[in-house]
C-alpha cells in the first residue's frame, strides 16, 4: 500500500528521505561520475575551423556556409573551435507539485533534484566553471548568482538545503518566465542550462520559453524528475486524487485507467523532447528511486551530445 | 417456540452485515494528493454503473443466502397454517376425502377464497401431509355422490385427480358421498381409517342427524372459523310462450330478493323487466314469474337477476327454452274402471302426481293414432286397453323408435282384444288372462324396485296377464311371479323401451297400485324417460340416456362436454346449468340443465362432536421445510457463482 503523507505536509517541508545529508551526498554522487579534466570544446565563433552543422533559427546568419548551400542545397552553419564560457545555470522547479514523495522514492521530488543539482555543481565547479541557482516557486529559495569560487558550493548547498517547495505555477504563471529573464540575460554562449523539474503543473507556454533560450549557443538539458508513483500509478480500488496545484480533483478507478494515464505521462515527456531536440537540448526522465550517479552520468552525456 | 428457534432467527439480524460492508464499500473514496492529477483520466460512467448493478445483485444473494441459513436453523420448528391430520402412532392412514362440489361451494368462504377452493386447498394439504404406504381416495358429494378416485397409494394419481376437481352446480348428497366413503374403505388392509369431510355442511337437511353420526369409522369435519353469512337467488328455468316468459325464481330467504329485479336480454340488450315480488322468509322459496314481451317474434336469450349482488352470482342467469322443453306423460286409462274408491283420477295419474317428477300428467281417452300427437310426450302409460288399433300400433312403433318410452298394462279387457286389434310393440303375441294368481312375486328377482319390492311379497290380485316370454318375444324379464311368470318385461324397440306389467292398473282387480313397489315401478319409467332424453330440461346433476344413438356431440357454454359410456349406454351428465346443444346422429336439438331448487337452502348441518376432535387433525401443525429451504440455498449459492462468472466475463471484455 502506498504511503501517503499529510496534505499539509507536503507543501511546508521538503521530504529529504534517503537523500540527506545533501552536502555529503553531492561530493559522494559527483565522486562517482568520471569527471576527469576535460577540455572546453565548444563550437562556435572563433578562428579555428570545428565542422559544419545544420542551421537552426536563431543561428547568425555570417557563419551561414553558402558554399555547402550550393552544394548540397541546405542551410549549413560553419563552426570553430574555441574556448567559451562553461558557466552552468541550474534551474530548480520548487513548487508544490515537486514536493510529492511515494514510499518508493528516496526523497521527495524537489530534494532529489537538489541533490542532482548540487552533484552538478560539484563536478562543475571542481572543473573551474561558474554555478548559478534559480528557482520556480519555492519558499526560502534564495538565488545564487554564476560564481565559482571556494564557497560557491557551499552556497550552492546551503540555498537548496533551506528550500521548501510551495507555490503553484500553473495558477502564477509569470513566475516561470520571471526565473528564465535573468538567465537569458546573463547566459552566454556555450553556457549550460539545466532545468531540474517534474514538468507537471507548468503553465502551456514554460516548453517554449525554456527551448527559447537554447539559442545563441546555450545547451538545454531538462531534467524532469517523477516520483516512482508517478510513472504507473500503482493505486488500487477506487480513489479520489487531488493536485498539489491547480484544482483539479479525479475519482478514478486505476485498474481501469492506468494504461491511458502512462500514455499521457508518456506524450508530456515526448512533447518536451522534441521541443529541446529541435533547439539542441536533451530530456532526461529521472525516477527519485534511481541511482543518482547513473542519473548525473545521464545529465553529462546529455550535456555533451549538445555540444557534440 | 423454543429458545433455540428464536436464536437461530435472529440470525437473520445478520442480514445487515452485507448491508454495512456493502455501505462501507460504497462510502467515497479516500481523497489523497498527487501531483500529475491533471492527466490521470477519471474511471469510465458505465464501469461504475456496472459495478453497482454487480454488487447490488451480489448484495440481494447473499442476504437472502443469510435468511434461508437462518430458516434452516429454526426448522422444523417453523409453523405454518395449513390442515394436517394426526397420526395414532405415525401409522399409515387410509383417507376419504370427500369433497363437496355442489352449488352452495360457489359461495364465499372464510378470507378471500370461495367455500370450494378452500376445500379443495385443504385436500392438497392433506396430500401433502401424506406419507407412503398412505392411502387416500376421493368422493364428490355433488348429488348424485360418486368416487372420483378409490383409495389407492399412488399420492401422484391422487394429486392429478385433486387438481382436476371443479366446482358444479348440482345439489348436495352428503348422506350418499359417506356411504360411499366408508364402502370404499372397508376393504383396505389398513389399521387407520377415516373419512374427511370438506364442504360447507350446506346440503339441505339442516335438521337430519349430525354429520359424522351413525357411522362406524372416524368422520373429520375440519372447521375453519366463522363461514359469511350467504344468501342466494337463482333462476331456475325460463320457457318462452309466445310473447310470455315463463320464470322461476327461487331464493334462500326474502333477503337475497329485496331490490332485485328480473331481466329478459337479447344479445346483451334488456327487452323486458319485471321486479321480484317479496319472498317469504322460509329457507327456501320459489315464485313463478310471467313477463311480457312486446311481440311474439321478439328474440330473448336468457333471463337475468339484476340489482344488488348475492352470494352465488353464477347462477342469477338462465337461458330461455320454449315450453315443449318439459317432460308430459300421457295416461290412458278409462276413468271408470282404473278410479279408486276414495274418487279423484285413476290411480295411475294419482301415482304419478305423488312422485313429484315435475312432468306434465295428461289423461288421453285413446291411444293416440298419429306420430305427431304422439310427439308432445316423452312416455306413455296404457292401463288395460282393449287391444291397439293399427294406426295407434304405427304411431307407437314410429314413437317408440325415435327414444319414447312407454308402459302397458295388461288386464281382462287387454287380454279379451278383438280381432285386428293386438299389443304391438309391446307383445309380439296375444296375452291371455288367468282369474287366479300365485300370492306374491319371486323378490329376488326384483332388485330394480329397490327395497319396496318386499312389499309385493304377498300379492292378491283377482287374476293376472300371461304372455309368450321366449327368447324370440324379444322380452327381457325384470320381475318375476313367486312362479317364474313375468310380471314385468322391457322390450328395446329402436332408442325407446317398452314396458309391460301383467296386472291391470285398477285398484279393484289387484292391490298393486297401493303397494310402495307401484311408486318405484313409475318412478323407473319416468327416470328412464328422463334419461332417455324424453325431457329437455333436467337438473343439474341428473343425466340424458342415449342407448342407440350412433353419433353424439354435445356443447355447453365451455365447450364439448364428455360423453359417458355407462354399461353400454351413452349418457350426458350436465355437470352444470344453462344450455346445451347436441348433435344426435345428424339431428341438432338444445336441452337445458336446471339449479336444483333445493340447493338454495343454504342453512348449515350440525357436526357431531367426535367429527371435530383434535386427534383426528388440526389446521395447524409443525410443517419441516428444511428441505425446501435448503434446495433455496443451494439455489442462491449457485446464483453467486453465476453472477460472480458473469461479472468476470464482462470485465475481460
Amino acid at each position: 500500500m502506498t504511503h501517503v503523507a499529510s496534505d499539509r505536509a507536503w507543501t511546508t517541508q521538503v521530504d529529504w528521505g534517503r537523500l540527506a545529508p545533501l552536502r555529503l551526498r553531492a561530493r559522494t554522487v559527483a565522486e562517482g561520475v568520471y569527471a576527469g579534466a576535460h577540455r572546453s570544446r565548444r563550437r562556435g565563433p572563433g578562428v579555428e575551423f570545428g565542422g559544419h552543422r545544420e542551421y537552426v533559427p536563431g543561428d547568425d546568419l555570417r557563419w551561414i556556409d553558402r558554399h555547402a548551400l550550393m552544394r548540397h542545397d541546405r542551410l549549413m552553419v560553419r563552426e570553430f573551435e574555441t574556448e567559451t564560457d562553461r558557466a552552468l545555470h541550474l534551474l530548480v522547479d520548487a513548487t508544490a507539485s515537486m514536493s510529492y514523495r511515494g514510499t518508493r522514492g528516496a526523497g521527495a521530488k524537489v530534494a532529489f533534484a537538489a541533490l542532482i543539482a548540487a552533484s552538478l555543481a560539484r563536478i562543475a565547479l571542481t572543473s573551474g566553471d561558474p554555478v548559478s541557482l534559480s528557482w520556480i516557486g519555492g519558499t526560502g529559495a534564495r538565488p545564487v548568482g554564476a560564481t565559482s569560487g571556494g564557497e560557491a558550493f557551499e552556497r550552492i548547498v546551503r540555498a537548496l538545503s533551506e528550500i521548501n517547495a510551495t507555490g503553484d505555477a500553473h495558477r502564477h504563471r509569470q513566475v516561470f518566465e520571471r526565473t528564465l529573464a535573468p538567465i537569458a540575460r546573463r547566459a552566454r554562449r556555450g553556457a549550460v542550462i539545466v532545468l531540474l523539474s517534474d514538468l507537471i503543473d507548468l503553465p502551456e507556454e514554460s516548453r517554449e520559453q525554456f527551448t527559447a533560450l537554447g539559442t545563441a549557443g546555450r545547451r538545454l538539458v531538462a531534467v524532469q524528475v517523477l516520483d516512482p508513483d508517478e510513472l504507473d500509478l500503482p493505486f488500487e480500488g477506487t480513489v479520489r486524487l487531488r493536485a498539489l496545484e491547480g484544482e483539479a480533483v479525479v475519482e478514478t478507478e486505476p485498474a481501469l485507467t492506468r494504461a491511458r494515464y502512462v500514455a499521457a505521462m508518456d506524450e508530456l515527456s515526448r512533447t518536451w523532447a522534441s521541443s529541446l531536440a529541435a533547439r539542441g537540448g536533451r530530456l532526461v526522465r529521472a525516477a527519485t528511486d534511481a541511482d543518482p550517479i547513473d542519473l548525473v552520468g545521464q545529465v553529462l552525456r546529455a550535456v555533451a551530445e549538445g555540444t557534440s | 417456540m423454543s429458545f433455540v428457534t428464536w436464536a437461530a432467527l435472529a440470525a437473520i439480524l445478520l442480514v445487515i452485515a452485507p448491508v454495512a460492508a456493502h455501505l462501507l464499500r460504497r462510502r467515497r473514496a479516500e481523497q489523497r494528493p498527487f501531483a500529475p492529477t491533471a492527466i490521470v483520466p477519471a474511471s469510465p460512467p458505465a464501469a461504475r454503473r456496472r459495478s453497482k448493478l454487480e454488487d447490488r445483485a451480489l448484495f440481494a444473494i447473499r442476504a437472502l443466502a443469510i435468511v434461508a441459513l437462518a430458516l434452516l436453523g429454526a426448522t422444523p420448528l417453523v409453523r405454518c397454517s395449513r390442515l394436517s391430520l394426526g397420526r395414532k402412532a405415525g401409522a399409515s392412514v387410509a383417507l376419504a376425502v370427500v369433497i363437496d362440489d355442489s352449488l352452495s361451494m360457489r359461495a364465499p368462504g372464510p378470507g378471500k377464497r370461495t367455500r370450494f377452493e378452500t376445500a379443495k386447498g385443504d385436500a392438497v394439504d392433506l396430500l401433502t401431509n401424506a406419507r407412503e404406504g398412505d392411502a387416500l381416495g376421493v368422493i364428490l358429494a355433488g348429488a348424485p355422490a360418486r368416487v372420483l378416485l378409490s383409495p389407492t397409494t399412488d399420492l401422484g394419481a391422487a394429486s392429478k385427480v385433486i387438481e382436476s376437481c371443479a366446482v358444479s352446480d348440482r345439489a348436495t348428497d352428503l348422506d350418499g358421498a359417506l356411504a360411499l366413503a366408508r364402502a370404499s374403505l372397508r376393504d383396505l388392509p389398513h389399521a387407520d381409517k377415516r373419512i374427511v369431510v370438506l364442504t360447507d355442511r350446506a346440503d339441505g337437511h339442516s335438521d337430519s342427524t349430525p354429520i359424522g353420526d351413525g357411522i362406524d369409522l372416524p368422520v373429520w369435519v375440519p372447521q375453519h372459523g366463522q363461514q359469511p353469512e350467504a344468501g342466494d337467488c337463482a333462476v331456475i328455468r325460463a320457457e318462452r310462450r309466445q310473447t310470455t316468459l315463463a320464470v322461476r325464481v327461487a331464493c334462500s330467504g326474502s333477503a337475497p330478493a329485496r331490490g332485485r329485479s328480473l331481466e329478459a336480454r337479447a344479445q346483451g340488450r334488456a327487452v323486458a323487466s319485471k321486479p321480484l315480488p317479496p319472498f317469504d322468509d322460509a329457507p327456501v322459496t320459489g315464485a313463478d314469474i310471467s313477463l311480457e314481451l312486446k311481440a311474439d317474434g321478439e328474440r330473448v336469450d336468457e333471463i337475468r337477476l339484476v340489482g344488488p349482488a348475492d352470494s352465488i352470482p353464477d347462477d342469477d342467469f338462465a337461458p330461455v327454452g320454449s315450453t315443449s322443453s318439459n317432460l308430459a306423460i300421457a295416461v290412458v286409462a278409462e276413468q271408470g274402471s282404473s278410479s279408486i274408491a276414495t274418487g279423484g283420477p285413476p290411480a295411475v295419474e294419482q301415482a304419478l302426481e305423488a312422485l313429484e317428477t315435475g312432468a306434465v300428467v295428461r289423461p288421453l281417452p285413446v291411444a293416440p293414432e298419429t306420430a305427431d300427437e304422439l310427439a308432445a310426450y316423452m312416455a306413455i302409460v296404457i292401463d288395460d286397453p282393449p287391444g291397439l288399433t293399427p294406426e295407434a300400433r304405427r304411431a307407437l312403433t314410429a314413437w317408440l323408435d325415435k327414444g319414447g318410452v312407454a308402459l302397458l298394462a295388461i288386464g281382462p279387457r287387454a287380454a279379451s282384444a278383438p280381432i285386428g286389434s293386438s299389443l304391438e310393440p309391446f307383445l309380439l303375441s296375444a296375452p291371455r288372462w288367468e282369474t287366479s294368481a300365485p300370492a306374491g312375486i319371486d323378490v329376488a328377482s326384483a332388485t330394480i324396485l329397490g327395497p319396496s319390492a318386499d312389499g309385493l311379497a304377498e300379492l292378491h290380485p283377482r287374476g293376472r296377464g300371461q304372455f309368450e316370454n321366449g327368447p324370440r318375444s324379444g322380452l327381457q324379464p325384470l320381475v318375476k311371479w313367486s312362479d317364474g311368470a313375468p310380471l314385468l318385461v322391457r322390450r328395446t324397440v329402436g332408442r325407446g323401451t317398452a314396458y309391460t306389467v301383467s296386472l291391470p292398473l285398477a285398484a279393484d282387480q289387484s292391490d298393486l297400485v297401493v303397494r310402495p313397489a307401484f311408486l318405484a315401478m313409475l318412478d323407473l319409467v319416468v327416470d328412464h324417460a328422463r334419461a332417455r332424453g324424453s325431457s329437455r330440461r333436467i337438473e343439474v346433476g341428473a343425466s340424458w340416456s342415449f342407448d342407440d344413438a350412433r353419433s353424439l356431440e354435445a356443447r355447453d357454454q365451455r365447450g364439448l362436454v364428455a360423453v359417458e359410456l355407462i354399461e353400454g349406454r351413452k349418457r350426458i351428465a350436465p355437470s352444470i346449468a344453462g344450455r346445451y346443444d347436441l348433435h344426435i346422429d345428424g339431428v341438432s336439438e338444445s336441452r337445458f340443465a336446471m339449479v336444483p331448487e333445493r340447493e338454495l337452502d343454504l342453512r348449515v348441518r350440525p357436526v357431531s362432536e367426535v367429527a371435530t376432535r383434535a386427534e383426528l387433525g388440526g389446521t395447524t401443525s409443525s410443517i419441516d421445510i428444511s428441505r425446501y429451504v435448503a434446495f433455496a440455498l443451494l439455489a442462491l449459492l449457485a446464483c453467486e457463482m453465476i453472477a460472480r462468472g458473469w461479472m468476470a466475463f464482462r470485465e475481460r471484455g
